[in-house]
């Protein structure tokens, strides 16, 4: 039985909430119109595919799933845990439709994230003014900017997201912890230029061991990128199904190339059999200044 | 069913239920930034098997099963956004720290639960469901179900300082 009325003051409290303002239907709309397009478009390649192999017959058929085969193993003949010491593919830069004009250089990252409008005032003034931060990281693709800061002493870092219409500037106290989650490549949908892409990131200080770390998208595009005293902010964009994992393969390595931790997206996250990076204590994203159930406060 | 049919239809079921979807996404996972992300995939979803969904006229109940697939799917993604941000256009209007407060207590109090307890309590006294009708959506036995349900409520009333009664 119910006797903590929890409907009643479920209800109450979600009343009160300081709910955020809803998303468009419009564009709740075009992002379903966009995702029904390219499984049309992707079914209507496949059905393409199909029809040529059968008119050209089972011996070219066989040809080349034998050439994609090929293809596959060489993409994972990159991977540094298989191999180490082979330089993975390079990927190339996103592209995609957007008038979206992200901050170029250091000066143009920290000006923007000083004013950010999604942010705590005084959580501002702490890292910036009295903690005297500077710009640790940053990335940005055809949608989207990140920055990291570190204040002078290291007591505060901050995270900036630039999108197309608000810069959100999320300041943390510097703690470490063994949370794995931390440590990932997360991804989420965005959209800009009528278009919705998924965006996979990260962007935040890993274990000071690790020196590099190798992505392998979804859609097979390898980033291989190395960290600042452990600082990193990367990016990529991909054109994927909704809900689609982003992310293959992550591997950690230290300066040495010797893999240090690796993962591997699945149901229940972790693989058992791959060394992990919980050993290492890494940045924690739990003390968020002046943040409350989704709202910044001063 | 013509696309401009389909759209018409659509945008006015998204319109009419955005909201209380809304916050049964937040429910879930208590941050309205990952639910909006929720919400907008199984809205997507639903998208794609409207003319089915709707010729069933089983839209309420897909959307909400597809819901909570979706969110245990993103608590069992290790790279999940803990702190999701990306805030467009957020309204952050004032409201009394004493409303705050008392309305805090009870989402702070889901908020410590662990996760399925977290589910199965929104899906069974928000959303009144069954035992059998949480099962379904959450894909386990009803048997789980009473065991998460049973352990929540001890663990909800330490958190909220109530008296423990037998709880079924």
């Amino acid at each position: 039985m119910d006797d903590l009325h929890l409907k009643s003051r479920l209800d109450q409290a979600l009343e009160r909430q300081l709910e955020p303002m809803r998303p468009e239907v419009s564009e709740i709309l075009a992002v379903s119109q966009g995702a029904r397009r390219r499984r049309n478009a992707r079914r209507s390649g496949l059905a393409v595919a199909v029809m040529t192999a059968l008119v050209l017959g089972t011996s070219w058929f066989a040809t080349s799933a034998l050439s994609r085969l090929d293809s596959d193993s060489a993409e994972m003949a990159s991977d540094p845990s298989g191999q180490p010491g082979s330089e993975p593919t390079a990927a190339t830069e996103d592209e995609s439709p957007s008038n979206f004009v992200v901050p170029q250089t250091d000066a143009e990252f920290t000006s923007v994230c000083r004013h950010a409008s999604y942010s705590s005032a005084d959580a501002k003034r702490r890292l910036f003014d009295a903690g005297q931060a500077e710009l640790v990281a940053k990335t940005s693709n055809s949608m989207r900017g990140w920055a990291l800061f570190e204040s002078r002493g290291g007591a505060l870092w901050g995270r900036c997201e630039i999108r197309r219409n608000v810069v959100e500037m999320a300041v943390f106290r510097t703690e470490t912890d063994d949370t794995p989650a931390d440590h990932y490549v997360r991804s989420s949908t965005v959209c800009g230029g009528g278009d919705c892409l998924t965006e996979a990131w990260l962007a935040t200080k890993l274990p000071s061991q690790v020196a590099t770390v190798w992505i392998n998208f979804a859609d097979n595009q390898v980033v291989r990128r190395a960290t600042a005293d452990g600082w990193i902010a990367m990016s990529h964009l991909l054109d994927l199904e909704v809900g689609e994992p982003a992310i293959k393969k992550v591997i950690y390595l230290n300066d040495g190339g010797a893999v240090l931790g690796e993962y591997v997206p699945g149901a229940g996250g972790q693989a058992t059999d791959l060394p992990t990076l919980a050993s290492y204590p890494a940045l924690s994203e739990g003390q968020r200044l002046n943040y409350k159930n989704g709202n910044y406060t001063d | 069913m013509r696309r401009g049919d389909r759209d018409t239809a659509f945008t006015a079921y998204v319109a009419a239920r955005q909201g209380a979807m809304r916050r049964l996404a937040f429910a879930l996972c208590g941050d309205w930034h990952r639910a909006d992300d929720m919400l907008q995939t199984a809205f997507t979803k639903l998208y794609l098997a409207w003319p089915r969904l709707q010729h069933e006229g089983v839209e309420d109940a897909y959307l909400r099963r597809t819901l909570v697939r979706v969110s245990i799917d993103e608590s069992r993604r290790a790279w999940r956004r803990r702190e999701r941000s990306g805030l467009d256009g957020y309204d952050r209007a004032a409201v009394p720290a004493t409303e705050l407060e008392e309305s805090d207590a009870i989402l702070t109090a889901l908020a410590q639960l662990p996760t399925m307890q977290r589910k199965v309590v929104v899906l069974r006294f928000w959303m009144d469901l069954s035992v059998d009708e949480t099962a379904h959506d959450l894909g386990v036995a009803p048997g789980t179900v009473k065991s998460h349900t049973s352990r929540a409520m001890v663990r909800l009333r330490e958190l909220l300082a109530e008296p423990v009664s037998e709880v079924r």
